[in-house]
């Protein structure tokens, strides 16, 4: 009895583990298609990509899309458990596709042909491996650019200026409304060297030579610029505790919205939070990337990949092209209010349901962005590197160590990072 | 008959650790072990893991000045904050002790940051000393001072850490302080009186030799608690301003998810196991001493 009573307990407290080992398993319909779709919301998104999934479920009564929403920061993580153990969903929206090319599926022979073409090239490039392999396309782009209040420069009497305007010229005309109105800040830019890339574009610099065989950190102009971003700093056009109090990312959000900041160098990523908490309080706008030699501005946006599975490819295949096709694209970008990567709809314009207005600058700045800024972007190893060169920039921008102390320690890190 | 009903009870206590133990060979005997495989591996999302041997190690030490720089910033860090951890906790050990009116209320006052979460005291702390719109700013705006950028300045982000740190962690410590002057007999004081012993003599020939293997406790686990830190100082700083209270947790948080080198943070990673595994066993072999004696 008493082995009985040992056996047992032992077994009730290994139940749990059995129970994490094991996981959830899904069942599917044996009369339909079940497509497995991963998803990551930004917000705005999750309405828009619910009502597509449902559109075409009714269109496509034997198929079933499961959709699964997940968090960003758990997203990597959980496809590569799901992908290494076999169990990877058939389409994922994802950031980094290269992190799943070895489980991905190839979708040309599942795609019409000249799929792929409709697309922005640069964004493209990510979601095609170097074998040559389709597996996705880009679902939406975001593009960085700075906004204003505008009610600051009315209040301070300085026209906002319009055409080419020089990142020197914004930020001294910044400066002047900042000190006329008495807020407490000029500028600030996202600590995040993808934002800052974008700066160091106008310049003419930029992380990577465009061939992306090497790094471009010591060249003249990104030199120059790097100086220049840290000199705002120590001349306090820029706040300190946006860049040197923090660590990852660190947005100037709520200063912006609480119209305590003149000029906010973000992306368009903001435009439905700001539409939305600002409202009547002040008015403010999106304005084109400084310009010194070419514009600035740097891409960004998110995939929509196919995996490897048990799933009739061409089922996947035809989900794509749907997700894919310009009537979805429209109806989830501007529900969204994101920015498309197809080229038509780039060249007619989308309607927002609100201020369509600063959509459309970030829209215009796509196209005026230099070729590094795509091909930076879209380098395997820009993320790493661009968090290298945000630490080190911290480092000089704080007083810890010199910008001439910070660069070589910069480019070495980075160099280490590139083998 | 008697042998065949020893048997069972024999296995019994192993059958009964056994989950545990699972659970501790898995989650912990087992990564450690992997960890140290790992720190042999140049890792990447876009190429399968190539083995380097000591290379990682190589980097960290000879290469690597944020590494460097983390374990300065660590051990700095822990120095100040066990010693104004001791220091403090003696101190309001003893004034807790006295006999004095809402002896309860001040001994709960002192221990109540301990019940708080560190992030919460991080970031509560956050919010007093912010340059611009923090409480200690304005408080010293107000009586006619300047504001102080307290946690942008490397120097004064520093001393910050480690106040923090020691403001959420000495009720603690000061409790154990506490038991350990409670257990001295109240007839060594009373020898000492009749001798014409002064307070001060008493404090310095009785009470602080009889406090001796609290003491000891006290910085054994405030040590091992300061080279553990993380939390309280990411969420205060950052590791900020640029990488002035960086400390090797983070510096392996910043490797393996911000850089992709998970091999250069299993080998940093390591490096704090051996700290603190030596620290364990310092703190076990001064326990085994104190129990001898």
């Amino acid at each position: 009895m008493r082995k009985v009573i040992i056996l047992a307990t032992v077994l009730i407290m290994l139940v749990p583990l059995a129970a994490f080992a094991t996981g959830a398993t899904e069942t599917a319909t044996p009369e339909s298609t079940v497509i497995r779709f991963t998803w990551f919301t930004d917000g705005p998104d999750r309405p828009a990509i619910e009502a597509l999934v449902t559109e075409y479920m009714v269109a496509n009564p034997a198929v079933k899309v499961e959709l699964s929403i997940v968090p960003f920061a758990e997203l990597n993580q959980l496809l590569n458990t799901q992908a290494s153990a076999g169990q990877a969903p058939d389409v994922a929206r994802v950031t980094e596709p290269y992190r799943f090319f070895d489980y991905a599926l190839d979708l040309r022979p599942h795609v019409s042909s000249g799929f792929g073409a409709q697309f922005l090239a640069g964004p493209m490039q990510l979601v095609t491996t170097p074998s040559g392999a389709l597996v996705g396309f880009p679902h939406d782009l975001t593009m960085n650019g700075p906004f204003i209040n505008v009610s600051l420069f009315k209040q301070a009497g300085i026209p906002v200026p319009t055409g080419k305007v020089s990142w020197e010229t914004w930020f001294e005309l910044a400066s002047k409304v900042q000190k006329a109105t008495g807020v407490p800040y000029a500028v600030a830019a996202d600590r995040s060297g993808h934002r800052l890339d974008g700066i160091i574009q106008s310049f003419g610099g930029s992380y990577f030579t465009p061939d992306g065989k090497s790094l471009n950190l010591s060249s003249p102009k990104t030199v120059e610029a790097l100086r220049y971003f840290v000199q705002l700093h120590k001349d306090g056009v820029m706040p300190l505790e946006i860049w040197a109090g923090g660590s990852g990312y660190v947005g100037a959000n709520q200063q912006f919205v609480n119209g305590q900041l003149v000029m906010y160098v973000s992306g368009n990523w903001q435009v439905a939070q700001f539409a939305s908490t600002i409202g009547d309080k002040f008015e403010w706008a999106a304005v084109p990337n400084g310009y010194n030699v070419q514009s600035g501005g740097m891409p960004g946006g998110k995939f929509v990949m196919a995996f490897r599975g048990k799933t009739d490819p061409k089922e996947v295949g035809k989900f794509i092209e749907f997700l894919s096709s310009k009537e979805s694209v429209t109806k989830y970008a501007s529900t969204a209010m994101f920015l498309p990567a197809r080229k038509d709809l780039i060249a007619s314009g989308i309607q927002y349901p609100v201020r369509t207005d600063v959509m459309n600058v970030f829209s215009a700045g796509l196209g005026q962005m230099p070729a590094t800024s795509f091909s930076d972007n879209y380098h395997l190893k820009f993320g790493i590197v661009a968090n290298v060169v945000r630490d080190r920039i911290t480092q000089a921008i704080s007083g810890e160590i010199s910008f001439e102390e910070a660069m070589p320690r910069m480019q070495r890190e980075a160099e280490e990072l590139m083998k | 008959m008697t042998s065949a009903r020893k048997k069972p009870l024999q296995i019994a206590p192993y059958v009964f650790v056994l989950p545990n133990l699972i659970i501790f060979i898995v989650f912990i005997v087992i990564p450690a072990f992997a960890n140290f495989y790992l720190g042999m591996f140049k890792t990447s999302p876009i190429a399968p893991p190539v083995f380097v041997g000591l290379a990682n190690f190589r980097y960290i030490f000879l290469i690597d000045d944020l590494f460097k720089r983390s374990l300065s910033n660590l051990f700095s860090f822990a120095v100040f904050d066990v010693v104004a951890i001791v220091v403090l906790s003696v101190v309001i050990g003893v004034l807790l002790n006295q006999s004095i009116r809402g002896k309860s209320f001040f001994r709960s006052a002192f221990f109540f940051p301990v019940l708080l979460s560190p992030v919460v005291v991080a970031l509560v702390w956050g919010w007093i000393l912010n340059s611009r719109f923090g409480l200690l700013n304005a408080t010293l705006i107000w009586l006619g001072f300047k504001g102080q950028p307290w946690l942008l300045q490397p120097d004064l982000a520093k001393a910050w850490t480690v106040g923090v740190h020691v403001w959420a962690t000495v009720g603690f410590f000061a409790i154990i302080i506490l038991a350990g002057l409670q257990s001295i007999p109240e007839t060594l004081y009373e020898a000492a009186e009749m001798d014409g012993s002064t307070p001060i003599q008493n404090f310095f020939y009785i009470t602080l030799p009889m406090l001796a293997p609290s003491i000891t406790t006290v910085s054994m686990l405030s040590m091992i608690r300061a080279f553990e830190i993380f939390d309280h100082v990411y969420i205060l700083t950052g590791g900020g301003p640029g990488t002035a209270t960086m400390m090797v947790v983070q510096y392996v948080y910043r490797a393996a998810f911000e850089l992709d080198q998970q091999g250069r943070a299993a080998a940093a990673s390591l490096v704090l196991f051996v700290i603190l595994l030596s620290l364990a066993l310092v703190q076990y072999i001064l326990g085994r001493r104190q129990e001898s004696v």
